[in-house]
């Protein structure tokens, strides 16, 4: 009884805790709490915000032997190395629980990681057509009611397509 | 002063505590009491047996669906995922697919409440396995949720009925009354989880904003059905109204379940609300906060509710004893 009573107490004051930071972040006096049993605890920031812009990873691969010119990448599959749906291929491409460490290295070595399993993954089941380097790209473009790629390329459109490949931070053989 | 240093004829034990010390004791038994008869009342086994399989059923729809696939790119040391916190121990592909059905196997086993208490721990190890191995980089809510019902789980009991182990027991021991501390526990979770997104969403100014409503349904996560929902002609105060319903509707919540004469209809509508979630968000993993819905009940109220539905009537179910 002590046992299961102490648990139950320390449920309880985990969720005051994380209900006071998160609606007063302002508090001079926080209740103490450990920063992963803040994370585990902080359950209800999902669609806390929103965005008029879609965004989306894709995965890209350099030739073996193809000089470094961005005309030279090419597209990987990338809902196939991914293969979940938008938002969970997102955050999963993101990085996200890695992204939210206070140590930025934590999230760096993550994308080295995903760099070299990508890597790994590609020239193992194409021996033929072996990629040097992974590159992460993402395309952002405004939302719209008439679908998610309606106005991905429309040229009248603002900031239709924003790439940035982040091969220097990703694995580079 | 001590009790024979008292006047004869004084009574020596009040005399010698101080009257406001004894309120605080009075006050500290009074509160232990009702703690006691909060966490540790009894009751029968079926509201328990209900989540059992209704949480059982959830892990086995979420491993089937969205993992069966892609085992190999999800789990072994050849596919594409980013562990947390943990080294790099995925096995070979060979070896992550027979874990994978083995956990499967221990989910199914869970579920028909075959040896319940032997395999819950083993399922909340290898789901935290593959949760800082693989799909805890979403940082989703619903996983941790879904880590701290088995872990809750693991001290509660769960397969007292309806369940194959009932089966093997004598009918005396399927009436023995469990503690309702797991209910408890997962109960007043799943109450901070929409009470606090209440609070959160209070606080928060996006949620103040008619582009809220308006623009979830047009991204990453919306559907088809979103999409059209946010093609319709709508006035913008349309979005903003369904945004403060939301934020009321899930202050309410807690409330409702709290109440018994609104927890029937605090169940329904919140199983509505996620059955919406997962229709237009695409997100049906929330559907865990539904298998702890029977745990607001009691057991009586459970069975009894699972017996009309099934017709079963007054007579015992087939997977219980006799009355």
């Amino acid at each position: 009884m002590m046992v299961l009573s102490a648990i139950a107490g320390s449920v309880i004051y985990a969720n005051v805790s994380v209900l006071l930071r998160s609606v007063a972040p302002g508090m001079p006096v926080k209740l103490p709490l450990p920063r992963e049993a803040i994370s585990t605890f902080q359950l209800f920031g999902m669609f806390a915000t929103f965005t008029a812009t879609n965004s989306q990873f894709t995965l890209w691969g350099l030739p073996r032997g193809a000089a470094l010119s961005p005309t030279n990448w090419i597209p990987l599959p990338t809902d196939e190395l991914v293969p979940h749906k938008k938002g969970d291929q997102f955050m999963r491409l993101r990085a996200t629980k890695h992204a939210s460490s206070v140590n930025p290295k934590i999230h760096i070595d993550a994308m080295m990681n995903l760099g070299e399993k990508v890597w790994r993954y590609h020239n193992r089941h194409h021996p033929d057509r072996p990629i040097s380097r992974v590159g992460l790209r993402i395309d952002s473009w405004p939302s719209s009611p008439h679908g998610w790629d309606s106005l991905r390329n429309d040229p009248t459109a603002t900031n239709t397509l924003e790439s940035i490949f982040w091969e220097d931070l990703l694995l580079t053989r | 002063m001590t009790a024979t240093e008292m006047p004869s004829g004084s009574e020596p034990a009040k005399a010698a505590v101080p009257a406001h010390a004894l309120n605080q004791v009075r006050f500290l038994q009074k509160w232990t009491t009702r703690w006691n008869e909060y966490w540790f009342a009894k009751d029968s086994g079926y509201a328990f047996a209900l989540f059992r399989i209704l949480f059982g059923l959830y892990i086995l729809a979420y491993f089937l669906i969205s993992f069966m696939g892609s085992v190999t790119l999800e789990f072994s040391n050849q596919g594409i995922y980013n562990p947390f916190r943990i080294p790099d121990i995925a096995l070979p592909p060979v070896g992550a697919g027979i874990l994978f059905w083995f956990f499967i196997i221990l989910v199914t086993s869970f579920t028909v409440g075959f040896m319940t208490r032997i395999v819950t721990p083993v399922i909340l190890a290898l789901f935290l396995y593959y949760y800082f191995l693989s799909i805890g980089v979403r940082d989703c809510a619903y996983d941790r949720l879904t880590i701290l019902f088995l872990g809750t789980s693991c001290l509660a009991d769960l397969d007292r009925v309806w369940s194959l182990t009932a089966l093997t027991r004598t009918p005396g021991a399927q009436k023995v009354r469990v503690w309702r501390w797991g209910a408890r526990l997962m109960t007043l979770q799943i109450m901070f989880l929409y009470g606090g997104a209440a609070v959160f969403k209070m606080f928060d100014p996006a949620w103040r904003d008619a582009g809220m409503m308006k623009y979830t349904f047009c991204n990453m996560w919306a559907t088809p059905p979103a999409y059209w929902f946010a093609r319709l002609p709508l006035p913008s105060w349309v979005h903003l109204a369904m945004t403060i319903f939301v934020v009321v509707f899930e202050f309410w919540l807690p409330f409702a379940f709290a109440i018994r004469r609104f927890r029937l209809w605090a169940a329904i509508s919140a199983a509505i609300f996620h059955l919406q979630i997962a229709v237009l968000l695409n997100v049906p993993e929330f559907l865990v906060c539904v298998a702890t819905y029977p745990l607001f009940f009691t057991g009586d109220e459970v069975r009894n509710a699972v017996a009309k539905i099934l017709g079963w009537g007054r007579k015992p179910s087939p997977l219980e004893p006799s009355r």
